[in-house]
């Protein structure tokens, strides 16, 4: 995986050197909170799940054997944090009207501000990630948005190869239905 | 990932190492080559590659100021917690409950057996009735049921009086 964290960095904060465990968060925490965001659709919740794998990732350094690469480790605490978070405080399908509303809001006022395009985007990127569960949400996050390859989604999902693909495929099927139905296509 | 062609696979190919790249290239030569003649096939690979270009363009959203803080605050409550000094009580549930939890389920039992037949002492009975035996006005009433029962239903008794 490409721009992974150093060993040497990670036996520092294992040794409880905070400065280099801050280093280790402002290199990571852009991909943490960026597929948390995705995972949960809510700032205030990819907050919460960041906090939440930061001090998870801390408490078990000392178990970090150094197998899979850094940025593997923290992708899979991170998507387990957020879909377990969904699964918990979910009840995603009756929240999906509210959300559509809550992200219009934050698409005005939140940290998404900008260019009316960019506003656009994330609005149909939010309905699109609507439509989908938790676990083909996951899939589609680290696939489209990460860019990572199906050896490394089944890798940090712990699921095999094939259930990355058909995952994907119906998670696009369910997308492309969406497109004919709000006649987007 | 070798493929057969036929429009129902190649379109779930479509769906997903097609679109991702994830064909090896004879494979990605056979799907172009039905691409090419199969207009249905094409027409849902335009719109697939349409359906996932804005989370491909996705701009990332940068970290709040306040995540790391929040962070440094909850480790530093975290390290005074686990560094309060307890006492030897303390220290010994803790070990129990957390290094042992079969022993501590069966000790959880234990207690509970003991406080219900605490319980049961203190629950006042009848007079003179030792422990177990139900007392003599409940027998009596279950006996006289079973008397009125035998009486409605006597069936074949009339019969049995005659062939007798």
């Amino acid at each position: 995986m490409e721009n992974d964290i150093s060993r040497e960095l990670i036996i520092k904060a294992r040794n409880g050197d905070m400065k280099a465990f801050e280093e280790i968060y402002h290199l990571a925490s852009g991909f943490v909170y960026n597929v948390a965001l995705r995972i949960a659709r809510r700032h205030a919740e990819a907050e919460d799940i960041t906090q939440e794998v930061f001090i998870k990732m801390y408490s078990a350094l000392n178990q970090f054997s150094f197998r899979s690469s850094c940025k593997t480790w923290l992708y899979r605490i991170t998507t387990n944090t957020a879909i377990s978070r969904c699964r918990k405080f979910g009840r995603e399908r009756d929240l999906a009207a509210k959300y559509k509303d809550h992200l219009e809001i934050e698409a005005q006022e939140g940290p998404s501000a900008g260019p009316v395009e960019a506003k656009e985007n994330e609005k149909i990127i939010g309905d699109m990630l609507a439509k989908l569960d938790e676990d083909q949400r996951a899939c589609m996050v680290l696939r489209e948005m990460e860019g990572l390859s199906y050896d490394e989604i089944a890798d940090i999902l712990n699921i095999p190869l094939n259930t990355v693909r058909s995952r994907l495929h119906r998670a696009r099927e369910t997308l492309l239905e969406f497109a004919r139905k709000e006649k987007t296509l | 990932m070798k493929i057969n062609m036929d429009c129902k696979q190649i379109r779930q190919i479509l769906a997903s190492d097609y679109l991702d790249n994830e064909l090896d290239p004879t494979s990605r030569n056979q799907v172009d080559r039905h691409l090419e003649k199969c207009p249905a096939c094409r027409k849902m690979s335009e719109h697939l590659a349409a359906i996932v270009l804005p989370l491909r363009r996705t701009q990332k959203q940068k970290v709040p100021p306040g995540v790391w803080s929040r962070i440094q605050t909850e480790l530093r409550r975290q390290k005074a917690h686990a560094a309060r000094p307890r006492t030897a009580f303390q220290t010994t549930l803790l070990e129990v409950f957390l290094m042992r939890p079969a022993f501590a389920a069966v000790a959880a039992a234990v207690i509970l057996i003991l406080i219900s037949a605490a319980f049961y002492m203190q629950t006042p009975r009848p007079a003179g009735a030792p422990d177990g035996v139900t007392s003599a006005p409940d027998l009596s009433s279950l006996t006289g049921n079973v008397e009125i029962r035998e009486q409605n239903t006597g069936f074949g008794s009339g019969i049995e009086q005659l062939l007798l």
